[in-house]
C-alpha cells in the first residue's frame, strides 16, 4: 500500500507478529527490552499503536479486568493484514537494501 | 501522587486508551516494586511524564483537522509568495483598512466607551440649577457653595459631593518665570475621581478652613518638568510671586487635571450663597441605583429651584457622537472598498489555479475542502495584514490625534488591549468577507471540463462586467476624495498666499514684562532689552511695540488729518520694530532714533489711512493730531496695510474697513512709564541660526524680573488661526489618500484578473498575428473605458458633494473647474498605468502555452 513504517514502528509491528494473541503494553515492552535491548516507554508504544491503528495496520480489542491492573482491562492489539503488508513490504525493503553490503553482519 | 499522575494522563487521550495504559503502569509497577519500591516510584514518574509529553506531541502532529490546517497554512504561505507583487499589494490594501480600523476602535474607546477613566464612571454626575430667564431663554447655572454642603446632606442620593473652580493665572516665579493655571477643589474632589497621589498627600478637610495654611499640589507633568521628578519635592514649594505655597502631594500620571498646580478651593464669604459665580462647579458621585432623574426631582424639591442631574460619560459619549460616527463611516466605507479589493486580487490570482484544483478535487478532497483551504489562505494573508495594519495604526496614532478635530475625552487614545482584541476579533468576518466569495467561486471545478478545456460559463461575462463595475466605482469614489483633498490643500495654499503686509517668516517674537519696580525701572529695563538684544550676533533688528498687536487686539484712536476725526488703530512702537516686520513701504522711510527724540515726529502711518487722512495728496510731511492731544505729530512714512491678524478674514462686529486704517506712533524706549506687557520683535540676520531662547536669555539677563511669555517664531505666529483649517486639510488629505490608493489597487486587481481569465482568448489572437503592443492596449483600453466613465460620474458627485466643505474653503469654490478637471485628469492617467502594469503581462504570453491549456 506504500505505508511507509519508521523504525520503531517497524520494532513494534515485528513485536506483535511474534506475540500473536497477547500481545499488549506490557508484552510488547517486555519483548522489544528482551529481543533489542532497548527500553521503550509506554508513551512511546502507546502513541506509535494509536498512529497505527488510525492507518488501518492494527486492530484492538479489550480483555478482562484485573485487580493487578487496578480493576483496568488489558488492550490487546494484532496485525491486520495490511499491517502485514506493510511489514512484510518494510522488512524486505530493508533486506534489499542491506544485500551485499559489507560490514553488517556480525 | 500516583493518582494525580493518573489524571494527568487523561490528556488527549480517548477513555480506553488511558484505562488501557495506566493499567500497563500499574502493572509493571507492582512488578518493579517487589525489587526497589524507591526506584518503582522513580520509574513511575517518568514514564507518566514521557507518556503526558507523548500525547501532546500527538495532539499536535496528529488529529485530522489540525493536521490539514498545518497542511492548508503551509500550502497557502506557498501560494501567496509565489506571487509577491499581488501578495503584497492584498497585504498593504487590507493594512490601510485594518489600521484605519484600529485607529478608529480607539477613538472610539477613549470618546464614547470609556470617556472617563475614573471608577464607576457611569456614576458621575454635573450638578446645575436653573437660572433666571434671561432674553427669553431658560438657562442654567451653577450652584452656589451652600447648596454644595446641602446637597452633601443627601447621603442617600450622593456617596460624595464636591466643587471644582478655576481661577486667572498667577505668577511664578521660580524655577521658571511663568503663570500658571490653577484648579481649586474641594477635599472630596480627588477621592471622588479615584485619584491617590503618588508623592506625599492629598487634600483633606483641614486644608478647606479659611485659616489654614495654603498648600498646594501638583501634575505629574509639572513635576516632571519644573522639578525634575525629584522624590523630595514635598518639602518644596511652588514659589508664587504673593509668596512660596507648600507642595503637599503629586498627583499620578494618569490624571489629566489640565492645570499644573491643584490648591483648595476658598471661596470668600460673600460668595457662599451665591450662584453662577464663575468660580464654582458642582459634581457628584450617586449612589447605587439612584438615576439622575430621581436625584434631580428630589433636589428640586428640597431646594426650592429647579436642578439637573447630568451624567457625565453620557454627556461625554454625546459630545463626541457625531464626530466618531463620522470618522467611523468614513473608515468602514474604506474597510470595506478595501476588503472587495482583496477579494478581486484573490479571485484573480485563482483563476490561474482550476487545473491544480481540479486534480486536488479528482484525488479526493471534498468541496468543503476546497472551501476550507481557501478561507485559510485568506487568513494567512488577513494575518500579517492585521499585523501592519495595527503597527502603522500604533505608529501614527499621536500624529492622527493632533492633526484631527478636537475631541472631547479625559481619557488618552491609545491602543490599549481592548481596541487589540477588538481588532483581531475584526479579522474573522475580513477573512470571511475577503475569501468567501473566491472560494465559493473557484472551488467550483469540474474536473473533466477544466482539464480539457477552458471553463466558459455564464459567469466569466459577468465577472468581467463586474470587474468593470467595481472600477467605475471604486474610482468615482476617489475622484470624491480626491477632490475634497486637493479642494483643502489650495484652501491652505491660499491662505499662505495672502499678503500680510509684512514678512512673517523668519522673525522671532515674545512678549515682556518687567515684574517689579516702578516706572523708571521699566523704563530702564526696557532700554537694557533693546541694548542687549541688539548686541546678540545674528540679530538684524529688534524693536518693541505695544498692546500685543500681532495677535487679534486693538485700541481704537481718533485721529485727525485734513479733514474729519478718523478712527483708525493705534500702535507705539520703538524705532526697529517696523524694521524688523518689513512692511512694503510706500512712501517716505522708517522712523530712526533722531525721529523719536525730536518731539512730535516719526509717526508712520498705513496707506488706507494716508489716505482717508489726506485725501487731496501725500501724507508724508503732513500732520496729524491724536485724539484730544492738540500737539502735531509729523507723518515720516506709510505702508502697506498690514493684516496682523492673519490670513484669514476677521470675525468683528461693525465697520472693518476701520482696522485697516493704521497708525504707529513713535515710543522712546526710555521714556516708558507702562505696566502692561510689550511685545520684542526681532528679525535675524539672513542665514544667522538664532534661536528664540538665545533671545530670551537676553531678555531675561537685563537684572529685573521679567515675565516672558508667548515665545513664537514668525510662522507660529498665525497657527492659532488656522489651526482648524490645518486639521481638516490633514482629515480630508488622508481621506483622499486612502481613497486614491485603494482605486488604484482595485484597478490593479482587476486587470490582472482580466488577464489571466483572458490568456486563452489572448493566445488564439497572438496565434493568429496579433502583437503583444496590440493586446495590451486592448486590456488597457478595457480597462479605461469604466476608468473614464467613473471619473466623469465623480466629477459630478464631487461637484455636488463638495458644497457640504464649502466653509472648510479660503478663496476657492467647491465645485471648482480647475481642481475637478485635475483630479479627473490624475485618476484617468495613474487609473490607466495601474492598468497597463499588469497588462503587460498579456503581452508574455506565450500563444502556443495559452492555446495548449485551453
Amino acid at each position: 500500500m506504500g505505508d511507509y513504517l519508521g523504525e520503531f514502528e517497524q520494532l513494534v509491528l515485528l513485536a506483535l507478529a511474534r506475540l500473536g494473541d497477547d500481545a499488549y503494553g506490557v508484552t510488547i515492552r517486555d519483548t522489544l527490552l528482551e529481543r533489542t535491548g532497548r527500553e521503550a516507554s509506554f508513551g512511546a508504544i502507546y502513541s506509535t499503536l494509536r498512529r497505527m491503528e488510525q492507518k488501518g495496520l492494527v486492530v484492538a480489542t479489550m480483555g478482562e479486568p484485573e485487580a493487578v491492573r487496578g480493576g483496568r482491562a488489558k488492550k490487546f492489539v494484532a496485525l491486520t493484514p495490511r499491517g502485514k503488508a506493510a511489514l512484510r513490504e518494510s522488512h524486505s525493503a530493508v533486506v534489499r537494501m542491506a544485500e551485499g553490503v559489507a560490514g553488517l553482519k556480525r | 501522587m500516583r493518582i494525580f499522575l493518573k489524571q494527568l494522563l487523561r490528556i488527549g487521550r480517548s477513555h480506553i486508551d488511558h484505562a488501557a495504559l495506566v493499567g500497563d503502569l500499574d502493572e509493571e509497577y507492582e512488578r518493579r516494586r517487589a525489587q526497589s519500591p524507591a526506584a518503582a516510584t522513580r520509574w513511575y514518574l517518568r514514564e507518566t511524564i514521557s507518556a503526558f509529553l507523548y500525547a501532546l506531541r500527538d495532539l499536535t502532529h496528529l488529529g485530522g483537522a489540525l493536521g490539514e490546517a498545518r497542511q492548508d497554512v503551509r500550502y497557502g504561505v506557498r501560494q501567496l509568495t509565489r506571487q509577491v507583487g499581488s501578495t503584497g499589494v492584498a497585504v498593504v490594501t487590507l493594512a490601510l483598512g485594518i489600521g484605519a480600523v484600529t485607529a478608529i476602535f480607539s477613538v472610539i474607546d477613549a470618546t464614547m466607551l470609556r470617556p472617563l477613566p475614573y471608577p464607576a464612571p457611569h456614576e458621575l454626575v454635573d450638578i446645575l440649577v436653573d437660572a433666571p430667564v434671561m432674553n427669553g431663554r431658560a438657562g442654567r447655572m451653577s450652584p452656589s457653595m451652600e447648596d454644595l454642603e446641602r446637597l452633601r446632606e443627601s447621603t442617600d442620593l450622593f456617596s460624595t459631593v464636591a466643587g471644582w473652580g478655576s481661577g486667572p493665572r498667577e505668577l511664578v516665579t521660580h524655577p521658571e518665570t511663568e503663570r500658571l493655571s490653577i484648579l481649586r477643589v474641594t477635599h472630596d474632589y480627588l477621592p471622588m475621581h479615584g485619584v491617590r497621589p503618588v508623592l506625599g498627600r492629598s487634600l483633606d478637610q483641614r486644608d478647606m478652613d479659611p485659616g489654614a495654611p495654603m498648600v498646594a499640589l501638583i501634575s505629574h507633568a509639572h513635576w516632571q518638568l519644573r522639578y525634575g521628578g525629584r522624590t523630595d519635592v514635598v518639602n518644596e514649594f511652588v514659589r508664587f510671586d504673593t509668596g512660596p505655597v507648600p507642595i503637599v502631594g503629586v498627583l499620578p500620571a494618569w490624571f489629566k487635571p489640565r492645570t499644573p498646580v491643584l490648591q483648595p478651593l476658598r471661596l470668600p464669604a460673600s460668595f457662599h450663597a451665591l450662584r453662577g459665580s464663575g468660580r464654582l462647579s458642582v459634581q457628584a458621585r450617586l449612589q447605587d441605583d439612584v438615576t439622575p432623574e430621581r436625584a434631580a426631582e428630589r433636589l428640586s424639591a428640597q431646594l426650592g429651584v429647579g436642578v439637573t442631574v447630568r451624567s457625565r460619560a453620557n454627556k461625554a459619549s454625546a459630545d463626541a457622537r457625531t464626530t466618531v460616527t463620522i470618522l467611523g463611516a468614513a473608515v468602514a466605507l474604506i474597510v470595506l472598498i478595501a476588503c472587495v479589493n482583496v477579494a478581486g486580487l484573490l479571485l484573480a490570482r485563482g483563476a490561474n489555479r482550476h487545473s491544480e484544483l481540479a486534480v486536488r478535487a479528482s484525488l479526493g478532497a471534498s468541496r468543503i475542502r476546497l472551501i476550507r483551504q481557501m478561507l485559510t489562505e485568506s487568513l494567512v494573508l488577513a494575518v500579517p495584514a492585521a499585523a501592519l495594519g495595527m503597527t502603522l495604526a500604533w505608529a501614527t496614532l499621536d500624529i492622527l490625534i493632533a492633526n484631527l478635530p478636537l475631541l472631547p475625552t479625559d481619557s488618552p487614545i491609545t491602543l490599549n488591549m481592548g481596541v487589540l482584541c477588538a481588532t483581531i476579533a475584526l479579522l474573522i468576518p475580513v477573512t470571511l468577507l475577503v475569501g468567501l466569495v473566491p472560494a465559493l467561486r473557484l472551488s467550483r471545478v469540474q474536473f473533466s471540463q477544466t482539464l480539457a478545456r477552458r471553463n466558459r460559463s455564464g459567469g466569466e461575462a459577468l465577472s468581467t462586467r463586474g470587474g468593470q463595475w467595481l472600477i467605475a466605482i471604486e474610482v468615482a469614489l476617489a475622484v470624491v476624495m480626491v477632490t475634497g483633498a486637493a479642494l483643502m490643500l489650495r484652501t491652505v495654499a491660499r491662505i499662505n498666499a495672502v499678503d500680510l503686509g509684512f514678512e512673517p517668516s523668519g522673525l522671532i517674537t515674545m512678549q515682556v514684562l518687567p515684574l517689579d519696580g516702578d516706572g523708571l525701572a521699566h523704563a530702564n529695563y526696557y532700554s537694557g532689552l533693546l541694548r542687549n538684544v541688539r548686541a546678540l550676533p545674528g540679530v538684524e533688528t529688534a524693536g518693541l511695540v505695544d498692546d500685543v498687536p500681532l495677535v487679534v487686539s486693538f485700541k481704537f484712536a481718533l485721529v485727525t488729518g485734513a479733514g474729519a476725526p478718523l478712527p483708525t488703530i493705534a500702535y507705539r512702537s520703538t524705532p526697529g520694530y517696523l524694521d524688523s516686520l518689513n512692511p512694503r513701504l510706500r512712501a517716505g522711510r522708517f522712523p530712526s532714533e533722531d525721529d523719536v527724540r525730536g518731539q512730535a515726529g516719526g509717526v508712520v502711518v498705513s496707506e488706507s489711512a494716508a489716505r482717508r487722512l489726506f485725501p487731496d495728496g501725500a501724507a508724508v510731511g503732513r500732520e496729524i493730531t491724536h485724539g484730544k492731544d492738540p500737539r502735531p505729530w509729523s507723518i515720516v512714512g506709510v505702508i502697506a496695510d498690514l493684516r496682523h491678524e492673519g490670513p484669514l478674514p476677521l470675525d468683528v462686529p461693525g465697520d472693518s474697513a476701520m482696522y485697516t486704517s493704521q497708525v504707529f506712533f513713535p515710543m522712546e524706549a526710555d521714556a516708558l512709564n507702562v505696566k502692561a506687557p510689550m511685545t520684542l520683535v526681532v528679525r535675524p540676520k539672513p542665514g544667522a541660526s538664532l534661536t528664540p531662547d538665545v533671545v530670551k536669555q537676553a531678555a531675561t539677563s537685563v537684572g529685573p524680573r521679567v515675565l516672558i511669555e508667548r515665545v513664537r517664531t514668525g510662522d507660529q505666529l498665525f497657527g492659532a488661526n488656522i489651526l482648524e483649517t490645518r486639521q481638516r486639510t490633514w482629515l480630508l488629505g488622508m481621506l483622499g489618500g486612502l481613497g486614491f490608493v485603494l482605486a488604484l489597487a482595485g484597478i490593479f486587481g482587476t486587470t490582472a484578473y482580466a488577464v489571466t481569465r483572458r490568456t486563452g482568448e489572448i493566445g488564439v489572437r497572438m496565434a493568429f498575428g496579433a502583437r503583444p503592443g496590440q493586446v495590451v492596449r486592448t486590456m488597457v483600453r478595457d480597462a479605461a473605458l469604466p476608468i473614464v466613465l467613473g471619473a466623469v460620474v465623480g466629477l459630478g458627485m464631487a461637484a455636488y458633494a463638495m458644497r457640504s466643505i464649502e466653509s472648510f474653503l479660503f478663496q476657492v469654490a467647491p465645485a471648482d473647474p480647475a481642481t475637478l478637471i485635475g483630479v479627473a485628469a490624475l485618476l484617468v492617467m495613474v487609473g490607466s498605468l495601474a492598468a497597463w502594469i499588469p497588462a503587460m503581462r498579456a503581452a508574455r504570453v506565450d500563444p502556443i502555452t495559452a492555446l495548449r491549456s485551453h
